[in-house]
């Protein structure tokens, strides 16, 4: 059992806070010149912490170029310290990233930053959501892709993060006071990111719930009074954002 | 892992055209504890669609109790943890139903506890579970710069056949408290030291599926395509030497 010991010792050190002395519980079962180990160690606690990091920068590319490559490291390792090590995939760990921007005070000069974060963190569940056929949806019952995912934002998000996920080049964009409703979907090869109207997404929502049609567009009619809910709907249906109900629960977990 | 998505698009197409080497490195199979079910069936789950070439991971630990490093953390060579490694390939084998490589590591330090040469561990490994080995050259010389058993003992001690697949990769040099470490981080060409010991490595082992790792600071393609092609002209040296 001494492999289970150490392993231990070791574990608790990568997960102690950075610059604590190596315990003499580990320090023991190292060899070689005892004044280097703990510059032999540290590489390893330098990684754990570095790979962390990059996974948010690749999983929060806009959120990354927003803040840039001083800040975004510094708030990613406050989260980490806040959260801990991870506990699951690296495309996981990032989950509570949006909430934790929203409540860092560094960060609330950039009111919209959290739900960027949200945005990219949705994107990457749709970009990874299991395969699913959008054909054939006929006129009975049906559910939302697997891969779909909903969010609002009082803020203009989509645009936001439309001119930062790539190295687009502007000078500023003119921001108008106006909430977004988004549907993010993979219904073919790419994750889409869609602005629907708010009857739409209240329709989505319900559907996301599991309404029926009916309940569906009672919802769509509530909350937009004006809205032509067969035409949207018929669009909606063209664009493979439905499935029929048993293959929104295919392919198992995901990792 | 993902359970589906572009990643899956990218696989597919590859496998149509190429044979595929899967490559692990979060199933911990030098963790103390019991690997972890949910990723042995992901496992199943991937070779049952893509039926790969070949299948690796790595002679490392990655994971305790609820955490997950994400890093390939060193084990000590003993009974013990030779025992453990060899259950932990037997049931990895068993799960995806074919043989697996397991890969040398590169080491940062090593254990006061460790008491079998390296070699020895992993000729031992592949006795007891029948895989093969997958030998990254760089990791042997990195592991030999940073004070271990020399890289050529490494090469010489592996039995000949066991060998499936060969990395290779560029490393770099950090220093700390008069302290040299060398660094396997995949961000650089590949030393003219770990070049010498490919040639080496091919002599004895013969021509191999070779990958050169490049994954941080990724260079343009031709960059990577002419350090793939440096490798394939080694190796043909080295054959016509060895045949000669």
């Amino acid at each position: 059992m001494q492999l289970r010991s150490s392993q231990a010792a070791f574990a608790d050190y990568l997960s102690s806070a950075p610059g604590l002395a190596v315990p003499a519980s580990l320090e023991s079962v190292i060899g070689g010149d005892a004044r280097h180990i703990g510059s032999r160690l540290s590489i390893y606690k330098n990684n754990v912490l570095a790979r962390l990091v990059d996974a948010l920068k690749e999983s929060f590319p806009a959120v990354h170029r927003l803040v840039g490559d001083e800040f975004f490291p510094y708030c990613a390792l406050r989260f980490i310290a806040k959260e801990g090590l991870s506990r699951t995939s690296l495309v996981e760990y990032g989950r509570e990233f949006p909430a934790f921007i929203a409540e860092f005070a560094p960060a609330s000069t950039i009111g919209y930053l959290s739900d960027v974060a949200r945005l990219e963190h949705l994107y990457l569940k749709a970009y990874h959501a299991a395969e699913a056929s959008t054909g054939h949806i006929g006129s009975g019952a049906f559910a939302l892709h697997p891969s779909a995912q909903l969010m609002s934002s009082p803020h203009q998000v989509s645009r936001i993060w439309e001119l930062n996920r790539a190295d687009t080049e502007f000078d500023h964009i003119e921001l108008l006071p106006l909430r977004e409703f988004l549907l993010i979907v993979r219904p073919f090869r790419l994750v889409e990111v869609r602005r629907v109207s708010i009857g739409t997404f209240a329709a989505l929502v319900a559907l996301d719930d599991g309404a029926d049609h009916r309940e569906a567009r009672r919802e769509a009619l509530c909350a937009e009074p004006a809205i032509d809910f067969d035409r949207v709907f018929g669009a909606l249906k063209a664009a493979g954002t439905f499935v029929l109900p048993q293959d929104s629960t295919t392919v198992g977990e995901s990792k | 892992m993902g359970a589906g998505g572009p990643p899956h698009a990218y696989l597919e197409a590859i496998t149509e055209r190429y044979p595929l080497s899967l490559h692990g490195v979060g199933l911990s199979l030098g963790g103390a504890e019991p690997l972890d079910p949910v990723h042995l069936r992901a496992w199943r789950r991937l070779v049952d669609r893509y039926q790969p070439a070949l299948v690796s991971e790595h002679i490392a630990w990655s994971r305790f109790g609820e955490c997950r490093f994400h890093d390939l953390l060193p084990i000590p060579y003993t009974d013990e943890s030779l025992t453990l490694f060899a259950a932990h390939v037997e049931q990895f084998q068993n799960t995806i139903g074919r043989q697996i490589l397991v890969e040398n590591p590169s080491a940062y330090l090593g254990f006061a506890t460790s008491d079998i040469p390296e070699a020895d561990f992993i000729a031992e490994l592949v006795r007891r579970t029948g895989c093969g080995v997958l030998l990254d050259i760089n990791n042997a010389y990195v592991s030999a710069a940073n004070g271990g058993e020399g890289a050529t003992a490494l090469l010489r001690g592996i039995p000949a056949d066991t060998v499936g697949e060969i990395h290779l990769a560029g490393h770099s040099v950090q220093r700390a408290d008069e302290l040299e470490l060398y660094i396997d981080d995949h961000g650089s060409p590949v030393g003219s030291a770990v070049w010498l010991l490919y040639a080496e490595a091919i002599a004895r082992f013969g021509a191999k599926p070779t990958l050169v790792e490049w994954d941080t600071d990724v260079p343009s393609l031709g960059t990577l395509c002419r350090e793939a092609e440096r490798a394939n002209v080694i190796a043909r040296k080295a054959l016509s030497h060895a045949a000669a």
